[in-house]
């Protein structure tokens, strides 16, 4: 199914949310009624239910969101005058805004929108307090009465202050960004019971309103491409999709000179032909779904959802975030292998029991600014999806080290780094977020289509790790770049059967120089450790693994001849453990045979040899430690 | 059937374009092509004003995978150029069953109906790759015909199920495809059945919608047609001297 009824149908699923607020980010959200809009109020009046002034406040930007009526010119207007029903902003809703020093051009708002709430005023079941708004806003007082109630100021002219120059300014002016003569008036009348909803919350206006609309203002009729009925058509489909200042748009049909359409085509409406309530779900579904769950970077938005319920758990998450989140446990220093299938299976129930049969995931971005588009859209069985998920924390995984914030210890975790972490690993944290987006795009079908890791990121990756002593910032450790990067090489080696613990039978060549450097190291670093007790672990010298690190992937044999002659004073002086270290490297050296012992380049597998060597040998010493202690 | 041809399609990229993203510019994929493309497809590789191709059935032989890119058209009206995210299929390959029958909307070429001769064509034109040029929805998405057996091979769709699209575009009929003269847009339900979709005939769509009326291009002898006798007599007037 294409993708506008699929967002219909969560619309549909999820109707019991229309108008219901919840919150996030300290924004308050809700799905949108149809023929509805959000919009944010500076200035709010309270009237009686006869249609009387009764007080006037500015309003806070928390409290700002306001659920507005709109016609199908209103919903997409720009400079010409196409008002709104009940609430708007000051030129449409004063009859005395020209009086008090309005724009003079927009003299004609004013009648636009008293003669649009008369059409529903003199419907049959208008409701009441729809018609006190429209008898105080004939009055055409409202500039008066908010003057007189100290919401705006007027100057020795009598005409409205504008702008506010001194420091301490008066609330109007800290919440209208620009011209105050532009902010947006709410009205709300008296509230006849406790639990009566303020007017732009009111469920029963919304009806009464869409009721009214479709009446009034949907005609044509005819075949919808969307859905195939014979429905009442627009032409004009949602902006503000992903933010209020958004303006650019998933279906638009501006490009009238353009050639994009016409040709066999006179106008947009004989190329497509979309319903009006269709389209309205749809857009609105989207703008739900991207404030409640969706993850962006620049310009983009990433959001997966159910269609029949919407929450679903993220697929750029880190497995100890999915394990974590779905069992609501605290996970242990290790993890049990299938701890992570548990949470997977945890996920499977939970989406059965929610009745979840398909999930989207769906990525939009915009090239101009007047156009949204789909880069990416993919639609799975919720077992598909799941079973993808746990395929990429299954095989692309390495060490990862994460805080756990009771103990404040640092816990050693075989786990997937999150998408965020990969990112940030492969470009470095200063780098462009255009460019990081892309990453982000290229690794979802990793994550859920099971396709493979594209080789360019790992180069890019492995190309950083080569240089140590380039991460000499504290923003990442070149520790904790060099386990994403095992993480991607092993994705990339899925299926050859290498793991995280040390292979001591494997022979490949890479692998086996990887655990040479990674013996040098240790050994070094131990040494070093020793000998610079009391200092600081930055003022520690570097040892000549990490120093040569380049050059060992350029040219290992040479190399490890220099490293080797520099760790001979070392076996000299007969330090700790020097006889284990000699073993270890004379049994490694004797694996990659005379042959293999030459100058040709390392691939990347060879950091999996150097971090599982490392691994494998602080653990052996911690293991002995650890015993000690109980004997 | 009668006057069948088989065939294989395919390219690097397919973009089938949903009629919902193609007036604005920025171009978003169908997941299986229309009808019209494959009619139109089925047209580059042989088409005379004379016969009517009809699609039968199509076979989806790779997994259906999108990719966006970033692309620069140049504007139409001046040559300054856009910026726009298109969504491609990627590599598609197709196994397309034809037939055609003959244009009754067309009593003028009623003497060209020789059946025999139209099959053997097409059938000459799908072994050499089609007489023009192939492209699968969109013009930058180049396609390219080899003759195949329909049911040959295995597609990623085999024991597959079903997926059903949703409404969908099949294709227009054209002025001189209908009685009336008119142009309309057909819109249909597909259902991909182990990889392959089942086309109604056009005339059988579910949705059928008037874009406007048109007309009908007229062929008269020796104002836009000429007859073969006439052609052979000119080109060969010198020799025969």
């Amino acid at each position: 199914m294409n993708w506008m009824q699929q967002l219909e149908q969560v619309y549909s699923n999820n109707e019991k949310y229309v108008g219901e607020f919840e919150e996030r980010y300290q924004q308050r959200i809700t799905l949108l009624p149809v023929s509805h809009m959000m919009q944010n109020a500076q200035i709010e009046i309270l009237l009686s239910p006869e249609g009387n002034f009764i007080e006037a406040k500015v309003v806070h930007k928390e409290h700002a969101r306001t659920i507005v009526p709109v016609t199908l010119a209103s919903a997409n207007r720009t400079s010409a005058s196409a008002p709104h029903f009940l609430h708007d902003k000051l030129a449409y809703v004063a009859g005395d805004y020209v009086a008090f020093g309005g724009n003079e051009k927009r003299a004609a708002y004013y009648n636009d929108y008293i003669n649009q709430m008369q059409l529903w005023v003199n419907d049959r079941h208008v409701p009441q307090r729809v018609q006190a708004i429209y008898d105080y806003v004939k009055k055409g007082t409202v500039i008066a009465d908010l003057v007189r109630e100290k919401v705006l100021l007027v100057d020795n002219q009598n005409k409205i202050m504008t702008k506010w120059t001194d420091k301490e300014k008066p609330l109007i002016f800290q919440v209208v960004a620009g011209d105050v003569l532009d902010a947006f008036v709410r009205f709300d009348v008296l509230h006849t019971t406790y639990d009566e909803p303020a007017v732009w919350e009111d469920k029963k206006l919304f009806d009464a309103y869409i009721a009214f609309f479709n009446q009034h203002y949907l005609e044509e009729q005819d075949v919808c491409y969307i859905t195939g009925r014979q429905v009442a058509l627009t032409s004009q489909h949602g902006a503000r999709i992903r933010n209020a200042g958004d303006m650019s748009k998933l279906i638009s049909s501006n490009d009238s000179v353009g050639y994009t359409y016409r040709g066999r085509f006179a106008k947009p409406s004989e190329a497509v032909q979309i319903g009006y309530e269709v389209s309205q779900k749809a857009h609105h579904a989207l703008r739900w779904l991207m404030q409640r769950q969706s993850m962006y970077i620049d310009s983009r938005y990433f959001i997966t959802f159910g269609i029949e319920n919407p929450t679903i758990i993220d697929p750029f998450e880190s497995s100890i975030g999915l394990i974590s989140s779905s069992t609501n446990k605290k996970y242990t220093a290790e993890i049990e292998a299938d701890a992570l299938h548990q949470a997977i299976k945890g996920y499977k129930n939970q989406l059965t029991k929610d009745k979840v049969k398909n999930i989207i995931v769906i990525a939009m971005d915009a090239a101009t600014s007047g156009r949204l588009a789909i880069v990416y859209y993919q639609q799975f069985h919720t077992d598909l999806f799941l079973d993808n998920i746990e395929h990429w924390h299954n095989t692309c995984k390495w060490l990862q080290f994460i805080k756990d914030e009771e103990t404040k210890k640092v816990l050693r975790i075989e786990g997937t780094p999150s998408t965020y972490r990969i990112v940030e690993a492969v470009y470095g944290s200063k780098a462009d977020p255009r460019i990081k987006k892309q990453l982000y795009t290229r690794l979802l079908p990793c994550i859920v289509e099971k396709k493979p890791i594209p080789m360019d990121i790992i180069r890019l990756i492995f190309n950083r790790i080569k240089n140590p002593a380039s991460f000499k910032n504290l923003t990442e450790s070149w520790e904790g770049v060099l386990n994403v990067a095992c993480a991607l090489v092993l994705k990339l080696h899925e299926g050859e059967g290498y793991t995280m613990a040390l292979q001591k039978d494997n022979v490949t060549r890479d692998y086996l120089f990887g655990r040479l450097l990674g013996v040098a190291e240790v050994m070094e670093k131990r040494i070093l450790e020793d000998r610079e007790k009391g200092k600081k672990d930055k003022d520690r010298r570097s040892t000549n693994a990490t120093r040569y690190f380049n050059a060992f992937i350029q040219n290992p044999a040479r190399t490890w001849l220099v490293i080797r002659r520099q760790l001979q004073p070392y076996f000299m002086r007969q330090a700790i453990d020097v006889e284990y270290y000699a073993m270890l490297l004379q049994q490694i050296e004797d694996q990659i045979t005379p042959e293999r012992m030459n100058n040709q380049q390392l691939s990347p597998l060879f950091i999996l040899g150097y971090s599982s060597q490392i691994q494998d040998m602080y653990k052996k010493k911690e293991d002995v430690s650890n015993d000690n202690i109980e004997e | 059937m009668r006057n069948q041809i088989e065939f294989k399609v395919y390219g690097k990229y397919a973009l089938f374009t949903d009629p919902v993203t193609r007036i604005g510019g920025e171009k978003f994929t169908y997941q299986i092509p229309t009808y019209q493309a494959l009619k139109g497809i089925t047209e580059s590789i042989y088409w005379k004003p004379t016969i009517t191709w009809y699609i039968d059935e199509v076979r989806v032989m790779n997994a259906i995978q999108t990719e966006v890119k970033g692309v620069r058209p140049i504007k139409y009206q001046d040559d300054s150029n856009d910026l726009a995210y298109y969504t491609y299929l990627r590599e598609p390959v197709y196994h397309v069953r034809a037939h055609f029958e003959f244009n009754e909307n067309r009593p003028d070429l009623a003497y060209d109906r020789n059946e025999e001769k139209h099959h053997n064509i097409a059938k000459r034109c799908v072994k050499r790759g089609g007489r023009r040029d192939i492209y699968l929805g969109t013009r930058e998405c180049q396609g390219y015909v080899e003759y195949c057996e329909f049911d040959s091979g295995s597609g990623f769709y085999d024991n597959y199920g079903e997926i059903s699209f949703g409404p969908m575009f099949h294709g227009f009929t054209y002025p001189d495809e209908n009685s009336t003269e008119e142009l309309q847009a057909r819109i249909w339900s597909p259902t991909m059945r182990d990889g392959k979709v089942q086309f109604v005939r056009p005339e059988d769509c579910e949705i059928i919608r008037l874009i406007r009326k048109g007309s009908v291009k007229p062929f008269e002898e020796n104002v836009n047609l000429k007859s073969v006798d006439d052609e052979y007599e000119e080109i060969f007037k010198e020799v025969n001297r």
